[in-house]
């Protein structure tokens, strides 16, 4: 008889933090992620500096040169999702909240437009770390092969404003579940 | 799913193009990116693009000149000028010749993502109003069958053929299944599609009004008959017949039927005059004809003039797979009707459904997901808004050879372990009653 462990497929997700993130606030959200998800999260070893992808001439970050240090720096097959308080932009876009590659390995995010105090609004960790929980599963996500959802409540509808972010929920939408579910990536392989 | 919006972009800078593709990738868009104004004129005819996103300042042919090439030759493609050189000029320039808007590199995502969302809502809005047209004049497409199936899919290629000749179809399938949807398909993929379709169902009227709803009538041919009036069969000239439920029709009628079948005229009861009519027929039925055929109920020379070409429907327990999709189908359509932002259903939920032996089938799975939605009050479907026949009642299946032990059983009890009596009840002899007592090792019960 198969045994159930062998069924089941946890699909496990590194967080690298930038180097001097709060520790108990990374805590959080990986407490949030496990209960939300049927992934496990574990944190890697933190970013070192990002001047590699400071552009000046933006006084920004450019994100798709973070992902690929962090397809560089990667050791296992577990996805990795890097986590960063700089503001992120692609040579297209004004900014982004997250990047991932799609069908890809590793994502990031950014807390920098995530957090209340960039709105100048009051500083809310509750709010953040939800904003947080869900821009880690949509860019996870993407990795799996997702692309933005029309669905407005669901997880991987596209997130260009705060407002967006905070009107979707952290679940994926009936669609995106059999996605994922079809692949073996939420739960038991069908 | 619904098929990939297809966006053509043409910029010099390869970075750009790069970065632009993977951005509209992840908005679910289908991108072709070419490096210059002549490249993108040449695809631009090729394909049925959503909307154009054109680079101002290009080396040979610039922005200002392809868009004007290009609605010349596509005026209704909305074309958007995209420029990190950003002039008023160059903006005002670009809206007189046409452009749909002019955005400025690098630009905000939602400032693009509501461009192309109002781009793509107006191109729904117009597919939404052909679709209400077909909902009006039920007019189903193949594309409208739903299903992940391989035998489902192989039906739909056999049907897709089938469709394009004059042949009789005889659609098989148990309640529910989705017969009159594959009669509609097919007619409406015919070359009959601009003519009638009409429907009628068999089982459902008695022989002689069968008869006057098939054949029409002239006035005066019975009691009631206050003017001439055109049956089904009349009326269907030029289209498509579908008749439902054939297997119930009585022996009159099959022979009547017939004669239409191999004559291909009619004549209206009470009438002299014969009318020919040039009809496709497309039958169906939950019954196993053959077996009826063999059992002398149903006319051989009818079956085989129906079953030209077969079509066997399985049955939903057979394609659970679809379930989840079906699902996802039945909660967009109830959304729109009752007003509701039901999200999906939940994974209980769904193994509920799937583990449920759906004897009405899709009728029945349509049925149960608006009860669900109904009583809804989250955007979620639980198990507990599901029909509770679906979640208290487990179906468990016992063998024949339980059965029979068990209705044995009964038999013997009822007449109080009579041997002759419940012999005669079962149809048996006693020699294989008490065969049948010894093999299940039934016993009577000590009081």
């Amino acid at each position: 008889m198969q045994s159930l462990l062998s069924i089941i497929d946890i699909m496990e997700v590194v967080l690298r933090p930038v180097r001097g993130f709060d520790d108990t606030m990374i805590n959080r959200v990986i407490e949030h992620l496990e209960r939300v998800t049927p992934w496990q999260f574990q944190t890697g070893p933190e970013m070192t500096d990002l001047d590699y992808a400071y552009l000046a001439n933006r006084n920004q970050y450019d994100a798709d040169s973070i992902l690929i240090q962090l397809l560089k720096e990667k050791r296992s097959d577990r996805k990795v999702v890097g986590l960063v308080g700089v503001d992120l932009c692609t040579p297209i876009l004004a900014f982004v909240f997250g990047r991932a590659q799609l069908y890809g390995e590793v994502a990031i995010v950014s807390l920098y437009r995530l957090d209340n105090s960039y709105y100048r609004l009051p500083v809310d960790p509750d709010l953040l770390n939800k904003r947080v929980v869900k821009e880690v599963i949509h860019e996870i996500g993407h990795l799996q092969g997702l692309y933005h959802c029309q669905n407005r409540w669901c997880v991987m509808n596209s997130s260009s404003t705060i407002i967006n972010i905070d009107l979707k929920g952290s679940d994926f939408c009936s669609s995106c579940l059999t996605f994922l579910r079809e692949r073996g990536w939420y739960g038991i392989r069908g | 799913m619904e098929s990939a919006v297809k966006i053509l972009l043409a910029d010099d800078e390869e970075i750009m193009r790069r970065s632009l593709t993977e951005w509209l990738n992840e908005e679910g868009y289908q991108v072709q990116a070419v490096p210059n104004g002549k490249s993108a004129l040449e695809v631009i005819e090729r394909e049925d693009w959503a909307a154009f996103l054109l680079d101002l300042k290009m080396p040979d042919l610039d922005g200002i000149e392809v868009l004007k090439i290009t609605k010349k030759r596509k005026p209704d493609l909305p074309v958007i000028i995209i420029t990190a050189y950003a002039t008023v000029e160059s903006a005002v320039e670009a809206m007189k010749e046409g452009a749909y808007d002019y955005i400025v590199k690098p630009f905000n995502p939602e400032e693009l993502s509501l461009i192309l969302r109002r781009i793509v809502e107006h191109q729904r809005l117009l597919k939404e109003n052909i679709s209400l047209r077909k909902l009006l004049t039920k007019e189903i497409l193949f594309e409208d069958i739903i299903s992940k199936d391989p035998k489902m899919r192989r039906i739909i290629e056999l049907v897709k053929t089938v469709a394009r000749t004059t042949a009789t179809v005889l659609i098989l399938g148990e309640s529910g299944t989705g017969k009159e949807l594959i009669a509609r398909a097919l007619h409406n993929t015919s070359p009959r599609k601009d003519g009638p379709f009409v429907a009628i169902s068999c089982g459902a009227l008695p022989e002689t009004l069968l008869e006057a709803e098939l054949f029409g009538y002239e006035k005066g041919a019975f009691t009631g008959a206050m003017a001439r009036t055109k049956g089904k069969i009349e009326l269907a000239d030029g289209g498509t017949l579908f008749l439902d439920d054939i297997g119930d029709i009585s022996p009159k009628t099959q022979v009547d039927l017939l004669r239409f079948l191999q004559e291909r005229e009619i004549r209206r009861l009470g009438g002299t005059k014969t009318i020919e009519v040039d009809v496709r027929i497309i039958t169906a039925t939950n019954k196993d004809l053959e077996a009826e055929v063999k059992a002398g109920r149903y006319r051989d020379d009818l079956f085989y003039r129906l079953k030209v070409i077969t079509i066997d429907l399985p049955p939903l327990r057979e394609r659970k797979e679809d379930i989840p999709y079906l699902v996802d189908h039945f909660i967009e359509k109830f959304n729109l009707k009752m007003g509701k932002k039901i999200l999906r259903a939940s994974e209980e939920a769904i193994q509920i459904l799937l583990s449920y032996y759906w004897p009405g089938n899709i009728r029945e799975l349509e049925h149960a997901i608006e009860h669900a939605m109904v009583i809804c009050d989250t955007d979620i479907i639980e198990p507990r808004h599901l029909p509770e026949n679906l979640t208290k009642k487990k179906y468990s299946f016992k063998t024949l050879r339980a059965m029979e032990r068990d209705y044995i059983c009964s038999v013997l009890s009822a007449s109080s372990w009579n041997i002759s009596k419940a012999a005669r009840l079962l149809g048996l002899n006693r020699t294989t009653l008490y065969h049948k007592i010894k093999t299940y090792n039934l016993k009577k019960a000590s009081k």
